[in-house]
């Protein structure tokens, strides 16, 4: 690990062709993050020195490298080919929306079908055994639709900044209390700012489960499971390729395409507009509702939009990293140990990041704390049923 | 003759003080019996049932955090589709 660290004290970001589709402004927030991020990032994820940001670094680059790869694939040419006939991210630019618009006038027929497919599609995955369990025991509902996003009651950094002067009483006390976070929030924070990058890893991992369904989506159009491929890596790529500027309303109302909200404790509200879109949001939404009860309403009030863009960067490989020390034949308990994780110190959440045998160590203990509480739930309910 | 005298003293305060006759004590009043009606046991009131939560239920259902949005893919994306609906 010390001499990863080295490593990276001398070239920062290590991406392939030099990253060609990463925009420098990008570059440049993630190997010197604002104060704010850096905080959170220090409280969960293990220092590899340069101020704590090697790791982030290091994990940034993993999942832009990732990304590169798919979008080869998916354009059927070699990592090569994508730079020399790619030598930009604008040249990629229109293939990725034109695959977009294609995908919506293949889908016109079909959303009622493709909203429940995208659903069971999702909860037939072992990971969400128990999620698909509660559905079916009439515990939560998710409220799927292939349809504009709502991001009404969601916020940028740039609204948050200007609300003072409509804030309510408490709210302005909220704010003056929070202008020195306490110890407890910037836990909180961290804790939160964790589950979220884990959430948005496993969304865009998740977004290629259309693959498991490539027989049905061939009945509507042959061309679907080609178009889907370009559209994610496409997608995900611009979340690095596009220049790092702050939110404005303006701009999420026009150019968001999906979104995924906790309404209540008992129902998710996700919005995509289109299939694999909207399986990405709902796996974003049940990650959310697993993990939004660490925070106070205040600090959930104070997440942005803005927040996500580093969530997005860094999520797969922490995503990745995370289900590594899962058995295959656990993976069922994942919703629990997630739950478990969160309600512990976020020292916790460091080692578990640090990988290595104390993090395989943790993982053990959460497993088998998270088989307990899963057998005594299915025990209360069925006493003959047992992991 | 002191020891009489004892003796006789002695006796006096046995019967005055220790023996005294105790003042006769009032019957009290014993109210006539009224029949009362037979009373069923009463039945102990059924425990509230409390849902069971799941472990995964989130335990704060006084706090709900903002939604989270999946974007950019274009800045005009939304217009697009709109006019398609339109």
């Amino acid at each position: 690990m010390p001499e990863r660290a080295n490593m990276k004290l001398k070239e920062a970001l290590d991406l392939p062709f030099g990253g060609q589709y990463f925009h420098p402004s990008k570059k440049k927030y993630v190997e010197k993050l604002p104060s704010h991020e850096k905080e959170i990032v220090t409280g969960m994820y293990p220092s590899l020195d340069k101020e704590n940001q090697a790791y982030l670094e290091l994990i940034t680059s993993d999942s832009y490298k990732r990304t590169c790869d798919r979008l080869a694939k998916y354009l059927g040419v070699s990592l090569e080919e994508l730079h020399r006939q790619y030598p930009s991210f604008s040249s990629l630019y229109s293939i990725i929306l034109s695959n977009f618009f294609n995908i919506i006038e293949s889908e016109n027929l079909y959303k009622e079908e493709l909203e429940i497919l995208a659903v069971e599609t999702v909860l037939d995955l072992p990971e969400f055994q128990a999620i698909k369990e509660m559905v079916n025991d009439g515990l939560l509902t998710i409220d799927a639709r292939i349809d504009t996003p709502d991001l009404t009651n969601a916020i940028t950094a740039n609204e948050l900044k200007a609300k003072p002067g409509k804030l309510t009483t408490a709210e302005k006390d909220t704010q003056n209390l929070s202008k020195e976070y306490t110890a407890e929030d910037i836990e909180v924070r961290a804790k939160r700012s964790f589950a979220k990058t884990l959430a948005q890893g496993n969304a865009i991992n998740k977004f290629y489960l259309f693959h498991l369904v490539e027989d049905k989506l061939n009945e509507i159009d042959p061309n679907l499971v080609k178009m889907y491929g370009v559209l994610c890596a496409g997608t995900t790529m611009s979340y690095y390729s596009m220049p790092m500027v702050e939110m404005s309303r303006f701009f999420v109302d026009n150019a968001a395409v999906g979104s995924a909200e906790v309404e209540n404790e008992n129902t998710i509200k996700a919005r995509g507009a289109n299939f694999p879109i909207l399986v990405h949001e709902i796996v974003k939404g049940i990650y959310n509702w697993l993990s939004y009860d660490i925070a106070s309403q205040e600090q959930l009030d104070k997440e942005t939009l803005d927040s996500e863009v580093l969530e997005l960067m860094s999520g797969e490989t922490i995503y990745n990293n995370f289900r590594k020390l899962i058995d295959v034949k656990d993976q069922v308990l994942i919703p629990f140990i997630i739950k478990d994780l969160l309600r512990h110190p976020a020292e916790v959440i460091k080692t578990v990041n640090a990988g290595g045998s104390k993090a395989q160590n943790v993982m053990s203990n959460l497993v088998k704390r998270a088989r307990q509480a899963y057998n005594e739930w299915k025990n209360s309910s069925n006493p003959e049923e047992e992991l | 003759m002191n020891d009489k005298f004892d003796d006789l003293v002695n006796d006096l305060l046995k019967n005055t003080l220790f023996e005294a006759p105790m003042a006769p004590v009032e019957e009290p009043e014993v109210e006539p019996d009224i029949e009362t009606p037979e009373v069923e046991p009463e039945e102990k009131p059924a425990k509230p049932v409390v849902p069971k939560r799941h472990p995964l239920q989130p335990t704060r259902p006084d706090v709900k955090p903002r939604p989270q949005a999946k974007g950019p893919i274009s800045p005009d994306v939304q217009a697009y589709i709109n006019a398609r609906k339109s």
